[in-house]
């Protein structure tokens, strides 16, 4: 079993952040003279789109030059200084193009850094240069659409699979591993029900705790993630199943499987009886009754069943 | 039958009393959970980032369920976003309203800010313009957000780095008149006042005499990164001197408001914090006599 509980402890506060890494100053370019605007100031609904735009724009300059994002070559584009100077005044000690400069890196830099979090294991699979690459893209193409960072990297899997930057033989390596990474954020905030004793699976009304997380993949990705000094080239290709799910202490941890499981634990979606979830999972091939057992033995000692409409939490 | 909501003019009718024996707390932050579960430590209050709690389960909640046992929590959100042009996230309020009945919090606090467009994010607490057309908007959403919630809801002045062209007033006027409209407290943050001070340049004690000290619930002080010619509000310092004295000045006026100490980077030992933030008790010994208005 490996205790991963890295995404526990993502929190939001209400200060600031300027700096990706902290710890250094980061001072803006130097002030830069905007030209008076003809336009009148939009109003409300038109400042918040057209300065909302605007932080969207790929980080460019002195502010992407503190990031591990690749240099790219120019400054601010002609319309992130039009934004500035129709929106905001030049100040005493801020132009209006830092101004918007400021909140631009910020966006920027909480998001990457937010993903940064969450996804170490594609870090260490893709290498630096291309994890930032992917990293940008993956904003540019999923702006944050949760009110929490938590949920920030819910396309990852998807994203990351069809990323040109990812060759043919880790395709495989990176959905799974994006899965799993982002299973461990799901695992941390899920709810979870009284947990069953082994007469409810006889009574009925048994369910998978909403925190167990299954990812089907046709590599070991989880040997891979556990073992740092592993590189995919040394592992061979083989169908696994992962679990991630929270413990009682409240980490969340992984362990795989058995993949012949796959289809009794998913009938525990839906609440039912043992009867019914094995009778729902067609495993007529699977006679001995010890594998059962020893199946229901370790899946109750992780506490991952519950009496549904119980909610504890 | 739905009740009559519980307004800020309800609270200054039958003043709430937490609001000025609260006294001194810190937010309730990760790396403390450990320290606060195993020494239990003396503390006014708790102030939680509500967001860090709408969740269905997990440790931030068993941690939060143990601390409501123990002490005052009071909840402070960073996505209410009173000053989004599109108005009020209702499923956002909806999991904010089951949180405040967990938490039983006297009082909900949130930004004078906007920070999303057509259902996008920027998580970040960003200033609106000063306008007419913003007053009745962020008044109107305050209002609703607040009846809806049936809890006092205090509104903070946030930090800012961009002034609009479009403002038509001062930060202070647009706050004393969105919160008259709205019938809300304020949060006044100190720190925050200083900082857009020296970033825009005007006289942050013009701020502090002219907000509607009845209406002040609690304060906020915190330290801030200084630059060479602007300040960036990145909670990760002591409180400067000046912000001490800008503080004193609030308290000159508000009273001894529940204040809290933010720390939220590079976030030393449980104890330090406190210790910085029971500083704020030097500055009540002549405001015994409890609220002052000017």
């Amino acid at each position: 079993m490996n205790r991963m509980s890295r995404s526990t402890a993502k929190s939001a506060s209400s200060n600031t952040i300027l700096c990706s890494e902290g710890g250094d100053a980061r001072d803006l370019a130097p002030p830069l003279e905007l030209g008076v605007p003809v336009e009148p100031a939009p109003d409300l609904a038109g400042t918040q789109q057209r300065m909302f735009s605007s932080l969207l724009d790929p980080l460019s300059g002195r502010s992407r030059a503190y990031t591990e994002l690749p240099p790219k070559d120019g400054g601010f584009t002609p319309q992130f200084r039009e934004t500035a100077a129709l929106l905001i005044r030049n100040g005493e000690n801020l132009s209006a193009l830092e101004g918007l400069e400021l909140y631009h890196r910020q966006y920027w830099y909480r998001l990457l850094d937010s993903l940064e979090e969450d996804f170490p294991g594609l870090r260490r699979l893709l290498g630096e240069r291309r994890f930032w690459i992917l990293l940008e893209s993956y904003l540019l193409a999923h702006p944050s659409r949760s009110y929490t960072l938590r949920h920030l990297g819910r396309a990852m899997p998807q994203h990351a699979v069809t990323h040109s930057c990812v060759t043919e033989e880790e395709r495989p390596w990176v959905a799974a591993v994006a899965a799993i990474e982002y299973a461990f954020m799901e695992a941390a905030e899920a709810g979870e029900y009284r947990r069953a004793d082994p007469d409810a699976f006889l009574q009925g009304d048994v369910i998978l705790q909403p925190h167990v997380h299954l990812i089907e993949s046709p590599v070991p990705a989880a040997q891979w993630l556990a073992d740092e000094s592993i590189d995919i080239s040394g592992l061979s290709a083989r169908s696994c199943l992962v679990a991630v799910w929270r413990t009682a202490d409240g980490d969340c941890v992984m362990d795989e499987e058995d993949l012949a499981a796959s289809t009794l634990l998913d009938s525990f979606r839906s609440a039912g009886s043992l009867v019914d979830a094995i009778a729902r999972a067609d495993l007529d091939h699977i006679t001995d009754p010890s594998v059962y057992r020893e199946w229901f033995t370790r899946w109750q000692a992780r506490g991952w069943f519950g009496i549904p409409d119980s909610d504890t939490l | 039958m739905r009740q009559t909501p519980i307004t800020f003019k309800t609270l200054i009718m039958t003043p709430h009393p937490l609001s000025h024996t609260l006294g001194v707390g810190i937010g309730l932050r990760v790396p403390h959970y450990d320290h606060i579960l195993s020494e239990r430590p003396t503390a006014g209050w708790f102030e939680v980032i509500s967001e860090n709690y709408m969740v269905d389960g997990g440790r931030p909640l068993a941690v939060l369920d143990w601390i409501l046992e123990q002490y005052q929590v009071v909840q402070h959100g960073v996505g209410l976003y009173p000053g989004n042009v599109d108005g009020l996230d209702w499923n956002h309020l909806k999991r904010l309203k089951k949180l405040v009945r967990l938490t039983n919090t006297p009082w909900l606090s949130d930004h004078l800010a906007w920070g999303s467009v057509d259902g996008t994010f920027s998580h970040d607490l960003l200033p609106v313009p000063y306008t007419k057309e913003a007053v009745e908007k962020v008044a109107r959403n305050l209002r609703d957000a607040q009846d809806f919630l049936e809890v006092p809801l205090a509104v903070e002045n946030v930090s800012s780095y961009a002034e609009f062209r479009a403002s038509e007033m001062t930060e202070w006027e647009f706050l004393a008149e969105v919160v008259e409209r709205a019938d809300v407290g304020i949060l006044l943050d100190v720190n925050n006042i200083y900082v857009s001070a020296i970033n825009h340049g005007f006289d942050p004690a013009d701020y502090v005499d002219f907000i509607p000290a009845e209406r002040v619930m609690q304060m906020h002080i915190a330290g801030h990164s200084r630059y060479e010619r602007f300040i960036v509000d990145t909670h990760d310092h002591p409180v400067v001197d000046p912000v001490w004295e800008l503080y004193a000045r609030a308290v000159k006026r508000c009273g001894p408001v529940a204040t809290l100490l933010e720390w939220d980077a590079r976030i030393p030992s449980f104890d330090e914090v406190y210790a910085e933030a029971k500083k704020a008790e030097h500055y009540w010994n002549n405001q015994t006599e409890g609220r002052r208005i000017a």
